[in-house]
């Protein structure tokens, strides 16, 4: 509607020339609705066709009654706007546009004025370096309807919300995480700090071998070229021994019970006598009698570890979910200055799970997508994006060390730089 | 615990959490009411399971492209009442007598 379009270019202008340089290129859509009118962009409602006004208090309902300022996920068709702005006492309300051609369209067909000319509304596009303000509300069809530059925001914001049943699902309290902690309590006891790999293995620069598809593409420089120690995440350690390549140290974190077999069982293990294990202690205890070499026992602050850490007073480790979490956290206990990230794709480019050799290695699909190096979308899954995008908070907080990417085919890593040459 | 029995409750939370977003909540939500459905093949009508089939055929087609708002409405304004509709619904008192 040309009055959207004239309020728009009063109060944005620069927006509105995005808005309609992205109107240029749209997705195919269509007008839907039975009880309600909505749009229907790409196979994704933007809103519900049978009740947007109550879709929208749903949604609003995750900004606090007597929140003075509140960011909006999602533009949509205005209903979660409306539904925040009918509060007095909210000051400042931040609209996010995820996708420009996706707003260009709502802008066409719907009426917005209404809230786009309330002056406690700020109207912004999602930018790639965004953090996630709180609190919010997101409008479900916009989210999933994000841009490639929104795909960050988009995901933390998924992330926010998916944290409180994340963590009704790991509890403290389950048994058989217990039980592992019992039957490694000696090894921990007798087992060295992670603090001590520094004495050896303290280096300029460090590499972090995650298990992702394209690691293979950096054998030769990790053999023939390797420009300082090499921390692996257990499911990297075969495919690396079988490339030639002997990590120096080794991070398994995973209670599951096919670790070892999966990882271990059948490696040449006799070939990593002068390397060192850093575990959680709920991994298999298979996994502690095998190893020929050092062990480090370490933790996260999650709470099953409490008692563990009242015990042993000690530093813990970074964990959000995935093992490249506390290796990466002891990679900048290692690395004066520099971490090349080597494997970390968190998607699957080439189709593929995992690295070639590794057991879990299959062919994969996924339903969700993150941004290349290329700028492109590859396929990828919820947990993946979760792990990644925990994986930039941790890096972005850490401003002594120049973080690198050793390949672009895998999920972009915010605030890496991609690797040219080796450091 | 697997629910077997299907209530309105049910149905609108697995429907909330998809237009919340909540995706990993919400499509467990969505596989117990398959389940739930599931459990009661049998004593479904024929005429009343050829329309859930499809309602829930819609469900699982949104769910595939990840269309949240599409499955809550389905959900929600389809499969809801049809369950209503024909009389499928435990009501809160079935489901404490079962737990």
């Amino acid at each position: 509607m040309a009055e959207n379009f004239a309020v728009l270019s009063r109060r944005w202008p620069e927006l509105a020339e995005e808005i309609e340089k992205a109107a240029g290129n749209l997705p195919p859509f269509s007008l839907a609705g039975l009880t309600d009118t909505t749009l229907f962009v790409d196979g994704i409602h933007l809103a519900s066709a049978y009740d947007r006004a109550a879709e929208a208090r749903l949604q609003a309902g995750l900004v606090p009654e007597g929140s003075r300022r509140a960011h909006v996920y999602g533009m949509a068709l205005g209903d979660i706007q409306r539904e925040l702005l009918r509060r007095s006492e909210l000051r400042e309300l931040t609209v996010v546009i995820l996708n420009g051609a996706v707003a260009a369209l709502s802008l066409y067909f719907f009426d917005h004025r209404d809230w786009l000319d309330d002056p406690r509304v700020t109207l912004v596009s999602a930018g790639e370096a965004d953090p996630l303000h709180r609190p919010f509300a997101a409008a479900a069809g916009a989210l999933q309807l994000a841009e490639e530059r929104a795909a960050r925001l988009r995901d933390l914001v998924c992330l926010e919300l998916a944290t409180p049943f994340i963590r009704k699902r790991h509890r403290a309290d389950n048994p058989h995480l217990l039980q592992r902690l019992q039957a490694n309590a000696a090894c921990v006891a007798e087992d060295g700090r992670v603090e001590e790999l520094a004495a050896s293995l303290a280096s300029r620069t460090v590499v972090l071998a995650a298990a992702g598809p394209t690691l293979s593409d950096h054998y030769f420089w990790m053999k023939d070229h390797k420009p300082g120690p090499i921390i692996a995440v257990d499911a990297a350690l075969k495919p690396l021994l079988q490339a030639g390549i002997v990590p120096d140290v080794v991070v398994s974190i995973d209670g599951h019970a096919d670790v070892f077999d999966l990882f271990f069982a059948d490696a040449d293990l006799g070939l990593l006598k002068d390397s060192a294990l850093v575990y959680f202690p709920v991994v298999q205890n298979e996994t502690l009698r095998h190893w020929p070499g050092r062990r480090y026992a370490a933790w996260s602050k999650a709470p099953l570890y409490a008692p563990l850490d009242r015990q042993y007073r000690r530093p813990c480790l970074f964990s959000a979910g995935s093992v490249i979490h506390p290796a990466i956290d002891l990679a900048t206990g290692l690395s004066r200055e520099n971490i090349i990230l080597a494997g970390a794709d968190f998607s699957f480019p080439g189709g593929l799970s995992h690295v070639a050799g590794c057991r879990q290695s299959q062919p994969a699909q996924g339903s969700h997508w993150v941004v290349n190096g290329y700028g492109e979308r590859v396929a990828t899954i919820p947990n993946m994006k979760a792990y990644l995008r925990d994986l930039e908070t941790f890096i972005g907080t850490r401003n002594r060390h120049h973080f690198f990417n050793a390949g672009p085919k895998g999920a972009r890593i915010l605030h890496t730089t991609l690797l040219t040459e080796l450091p | 615990m697997t629910r077997t029995v299907l209530t309105k409750p049910m149905i609108c939370e697995a429907a909330a959490a998809f237009r919340m977003a909540r995706e990993a909540e919400a499509n467990e939500s969505l596989l117990a009411v398959v389940d739930a459905l599931g459990h009661r093949l049998r004593t479904i009508p024929a005429e009343i399971l050829a329309q859930l089939s499809l309602l829930m055929q819609k469900a699982l087609d949104a769910q595939q492209r990840q269309d949240l708002v599409g499955v809550a409405d389905t959900l929600e304004f389809e499969i809801l009442p049809a369950l209503q509709a024909g009389n499928l619904l435990a009501d809160r008192s079935d489901e404490k007598r079962r737990s």
